[in-house]
């Protein structure tokens, strides 16, 4: 482990995984279209171009879930690992959709398939005309850079501010997508089955992000901005071999662990590559960092030898039944003996 | 209407073009002083759909 860029390699739980997501994926696909052949017995063009669009809107609202919801419940945490695959398979099910629709219906005349699918028709000062196949472009352009500069190698050669500012950007692309798909159905398909799913999504997606804010701002709440210390409540709050995150005021999240030697203080933000540590557990007696396993000593900061990552370390101390963080941190390798829970 | 489409699908294919170019560039030569100095030819073209992507950016940060 080293600041610098190292490869994370793939594993079994990685290939267990994109091997599920797959196979959910062909499911999904093959249920859209044998349903769609005995109840409309459409095109089967047409069939595949909405079956592949269907999937990868659903496949967006799970990615754009996975993060609230192991905020929310640490039940959904192993979806985060790898979450990244999540997003790159659904960049390509966009992609078939788009190649797909932009032979359907562009791809026969004269025009450039890529302009008469963006301008070759319609009226972008009505609704009802609207070309809403240039949001689609819009959110499938956004998906795929995204996706191709989802590798490690990009969030360290970008710089983890630049990464996660291009990669907010999922968020973008869902509206494009919801007006893509919402003006798609008012044009086209009157049962407005589609439209109504999609609203349902928008309001669950919203839904589990504030819900996961407020959690969040719950215990942001408790700083007290007088002091640097900040009151975390009665030690048993903290679940065993895990931690509690708070954002002091002006100050960086720091994760408090409940661990067997007592309770101890790091910095919430992983020095590999930004992982939040906060939402890592104790292994071994060590923080591990959910995104690639980087893992610090609790007391020291410290990775392990032969290893020289750190993270620095805060005091903690309990008065009157609750624990206290300074939220101001020690400089890097001060080592914190953790705080015995008294029984 | 059409023809500011087929400047913008023209744009497009221009853009893609030119970091095809750098996107090649980038996974031969650029990357003989990064950490991935050495390694597979399957990591580098796992990066070129970034590097065609993303060109501005990286020539941005170049200079």
């Amino acid at each position: 482990m080293s600041h610098d860029y190292v490869p994370v390699q793939w594993n079994r739980q990685k290939y267990f995984y994109d091997a599920i997501l797959l196979a959910a994926v062909f499911i999904f696909l093959v249920i859209f279209i044998v349903a769609g052949t005995k109840t409309e017995a459409g095109n089967m063009m047409i069939l595949m171009i909405r079956s592949f669009g269907a999937c990868a809107i659903v496949l967006l609202h799970l990615v754009l879930a996975i993060g609230p919801l192991a905020r929310l419940s640490d039940r959904f945490k192993p979806l985060l690992y790898n979450r990244r695959h999540f997003g790159v398979i659904t960049a390509l099910i966009g992609l078939v959709h788009a190649g797909l629709a932009l032979m359907m219906y562009h791809g026969m005349g004269v025009i450039n398939p890529i302009a008469s699918a963006i301008g070759g028709y319609g009226n972008y000062g009505t609704l009802i005309e609207f070309p809403f196949e240039s949001l689609g472009l819009i959110a499938l352009i956004i998906l795929l850079i995204m996706a191709a500069t989802s590798h490690d190698f990009w969030l360290s050669r970008l710089s983890p501010p630049v990464w996660k500012g291009l990669h907010m950007s999922v968020y973008l692309a869902y509206a494009a997508l919801i007006g893509h798909v919402a003006l798609g159905t008012a044009q086209f398909d009157k049962s407005n089955g589609l439209f109504w799913g999609l609203a349902v999504g928008a309001v669950l997606i919203s839904g589990l992000h504030i819900a996961a804010l407020l959690k969040g701002r719950r215990l942001d709440t408790q700083a007290d901005i007088k002091t640097t210390w900040v009151n975390i409540g009665d030690p048993m709050s903290i679940p065993l071999n895990k931690a509690l995150t708070i954002t002091p005021q002006n100050g960086e999240r720091i994760a408090i662990f409940r661990h067997a030697k007592g309770i101890s203080a790091v910095d919430a933000v992983c020095s590999h590559q930004n992982g939040p540590l906060g939402e890592g557990c104790i292994i071994g007696g060590l923080v591990t960092c959910p995104w690639h396993g980087f893992q610090f000593d609790p007391e020291t900061g410290q990775a392990p030898a032969p290893f020289t990552d750190k993270v620095q370390t805060h005091a903690v101390k309990i008065e009157n039944g609750n624990v206290w963080v300074n939220a101001e941190p020690d400089p890097f390798g001060t080592t914190r003996i953790a705080i015995q829970v008294p029984s | 209407m059409l023809n500011i489409a087929q400047y913008i699908s023209y744009g497009l294919g221009i853009y893609v073009l030119i970091g095809l170019v750098f996107g090649l560039y980038f996974i031969t030569l650029g990357l003989r002083r990064e950490a991935l100095a050495g390694r597979g030819i399957i990591i580098r073209f796992m990066l070129l759909p970034g590097a065609i992507l993303i060109w501005p950016l990286l020539l941005k940060a170049k200079t």
